[in-house]
């Protein structure tokens, strides 16, 4: 692999406005859905983005296609900062970057055949000769696994995984280089849901993409990553390589994650850390650290300050004052 | 000594469209003892969720019950009238849902709604009812019960819904819960919260859970006994262990299979050709027979659920027990 980030997320931030007041202009609170995030994602690797409900991580998405507009901090595509490019820029952009959505069923427009679905891209990015187009419907088609009757069909007769495909080949059929996975499987059976990995990979190494897949679900993304972050209330508090974080997760949020999940078997006994409580709104984190009140590991100190995402080891960072200044002590040779 | 709670001889349930029968449900015989757990697994549409359904007389507008019992000691299901469904519900047979967001009714109050249930079934005042239910939510650790009480379903979180939905189905202290995909829309530290409450609370008050569920993860933790489901027929009965270590029937190791392990590597996974067929566009034969990689010519006649080591399979590679399977 080759250690080109394609993308680089600097201090992303996210705001909802919580609107009030007696006209409903006054803006009371705001839920910082993605509050200062950073990441690297290299060319042809998978970024892995975890985490539960409302920890951020589908905003995350959005805001680096800029769906949604970001609050602040710099999102730089192949060294060049797309919060900063105009709409239609943007627009041209998008060719190169491309989503493909959770849901199977509200994802595709029920009106419109495969044919058209998948083709609409490409009328956008300024494809005008129809016979080309046709000829890369047919193409992308094939290679997701869609016969060329299929394409005459409308969204309602097909299968959840058979929808799924259309979506990726709708995100695919303008060559991207990037493309932000949104719970891809979440919403299909196990059986298809591997189908639709395999499909995933098979594509990766055709055309040498990047993904940045983003889901709730430990072991898919253990099995499909190359590196992954882990978000918390809007804060990547851990990102390493998948190995490293599934055999020593470090942060105590990450390891009482992956100890949450079900055993593979039913005489694997596994040492549960049970978290105790809920996660607290966005729109009024808890002070310091986001994680304290949960923490089975708080110290003082965690109260009141927050910490910030450093290196432990080479590739791992974490966000925890367990391990502030842990890289000086690595230095010095001293281990905790 | 194992005594059965509840046995389900031959249901069948499904669409009547005028007079052209469309089972759903395909004549599926278990039973459930007292204090284990038993877990159905399936993909979506393979009629497990219907099954729980019809366990508590709760069938959906449209379809019927078509054939079959669900008996206990006492008491034939099919017999039933609106009147005696109602006695059950509840008190001997609770459910919860999978969605504790909608499952609960937004207007009343989480105490109100817990002391319908009580009120219901017992011949108590109010006032006793409002301990109970407080006494409920203590037991299923719900923080500041009190508060709690007279709070009402938004301003919990989901896990606490599942907490309350919980307590209500426990009020009447039930011989069956029937847990029809408990966690499936709540967060896996959540998740691991309400599955070991759903433990604690188990082993508390002796009772028997059949646990619906899509997730191999939640069954290898949770159940004592598995029954696989495909396509409206069980293709599979086995202890748990037994399952996960030598799963037989075609279609439970495309299953387990396809599922990504956290503990192994593997570049691709392996998985199951093709969708699972329709209702009313059901094959003769053994209803895997298409997707299965080991059909054969005798798959064209249904095979019977035969008897292996204890497992039951409903597939033709075991006619002769384990003898010509490949495991």
């Amino acid at each position: 692999m080759t250690q080109n980030p394609i993308l680089q997320v600097q201090d992303l931030k996210k705001y909802f406005p919580i609107k009030g007041g007696v006209f409903g202009k006054k803006t009371l609170k705001q839920v910082k859905a993605v509050d200062g995030v950073s990441f690297d994602v290299f060319e042809g690797e998978t970024f892995g983005i975890v985490g539960e409900s409302g920890c951020g991580k589908s905003t995350t998405g959005r805001t680096i296609l800029r769906l949604l507009e970001p609050t602040e901090g710099k999102i730089l595509f192949q060294g060049r900062d797309i919060a900063e490019l105009s709409k239609n820029d943007m627009r041209k952009l998008r060719k190169d970057i491309q989503i493909i959505f959770q849901d199977p069923f509200a994802s595709l427009n029920p009106r419109m055949k495969i044919q058209e679905t998948i083709e609409e891209p490409l009328i956008n990015f300024g494809v005008t000769d129809r016979n080309e187009r046709e000829k890369r419907v047919l193409e992308v088609a094939e290679q997701v696994g869609l016969t060329k009757a299929q394409l005459s069909r409308f969204p309602h007769e097909f299968s959840g995984g058979q929808r799924q495909r259309i979506g990726i080949a709708r995100a695919l059929i303008s060559k991207p280089k990037l493309i932000i996975a949104d719970e891809p499987v979440s919403a299909l059976d196990v059986s298809i849901q591997s189908q639709v990995l395999n499909l995933m990979r098979d594509l990766q190494k055709e055309f040498g993409l990047t993904y940045i897949f983003i889901s709730h679900d430990l072991s898919v993304v253990k099995h499909f990553c190359d590196r992954i972050g882990v978000m918390y209330l809007g804060k990547m508090v851990e990102v390493a390589d998948k190995n490293s974080l599934y055999d020593t997760p470090l942060h105590p949020y990450a390891e009482a994650l992956l100890s949450a999940l079900p055993s593979s078997h039913p005489l694997q006994k596994k040492q549960r850390i049970i978290l105790q409580g809920d996660v607290p709104s966005p729109s009024n984190p808890p002070s310091g650290c986001t994680f304290h009140p949960r923490c089975f590991k708080c110290l003082d100190v965690c109260k009141t300050e927050q910490p910030s995402l450093q290196p432990v080891h080479e590739d791992h960072l974490v966000s925890c004052h367990l391990y502030q200044g842990a890289k000086e002590q690595i230095a010095t040779g001293e281990s905790r | 000594m194992v005594q059965k709670v509840l046995e389900i001889d031959k249901l069948k349930v499904g669409i009547n469209d005028d007079g052209n029968k469309i089972a759903i449900v395909n004549g599926i015989s278990f039973s459930l003892q007292k204090g284990e757990t038993l877990g159905i697994v399936g993909e979506s549409g393979c009629g497990k969720s219907m099954t729980s359904l019809s366990l508590m007389g709760l069938l959906p507008p449209g379809v019927e019950w078509l054939d079959g019992d669900i008996k206990t000691e006492s008491l034939h299901f099919k017999d039933f009238k609106k009147k005696d469904w109602r006695k059950i519900r509840g008190k001997r047979i609770a459910m919860i849902f999978q969605e504790p967001m909608s499952s609960l009714n937004p207007v009343y109050t989480i105490g109100k709604q817990i002391m319908e249930m009580i009120l219901s079934h017992e011949n108590i005042s109010k006032k006793q009812a409002r301990e109970r239910a407080l006494e409920m939510l203590k037991l299923v650790g719900i923080p500041r019960p009190e508060q709690v009480l007279d709070e009402y379903p938004y301003q919990l979180s989901g896990g606490m819904r599942q907490r309350v939905m919980i307590a209500i189905a426990l009020s009447c202290n039930p011989e069956i819960l029937i847990a029809d995909e408990p966690t499936t829309a709540l967060d896996v530290t959540i998740q691991a919260q309400i599955l070991e409450l759903m433990k604690k609370l188990q082993e508390q008050l002796n009772m028997s859970i059949v646990l619906i569920t899509h997730d191999l993860g939640v069954v290898a933790e949770m159940c004592d006994r598995v029954i696989v489901m495909y396509a409206g027929e069980i293709v599979e009965e086995a202890q748990v262990v037994e399952l996960f270590d030598r799963p037989r029937h075609p279609y439970t190791k495309g299953l387990l299979s396809s599922l990504p392990d956290v503990n192994e590597e593997k570049e691709y996974l392996s998985s199951i050709p093709g969708v699972v067929p329709a209702p009313g566009k059901m094959p003769a034969g053994c209803r895997f027979a298409a997707r299965c990689s080991f059909a054969h010519e005798r798959c064209k006649n249904t095979p019977p659920l035969f008897e292996v080591n204890g497992s039951k399979v409903k597939c033709w590679l075991y006619e002769n027990g384990d003898s010509e399977a490949v495991l």
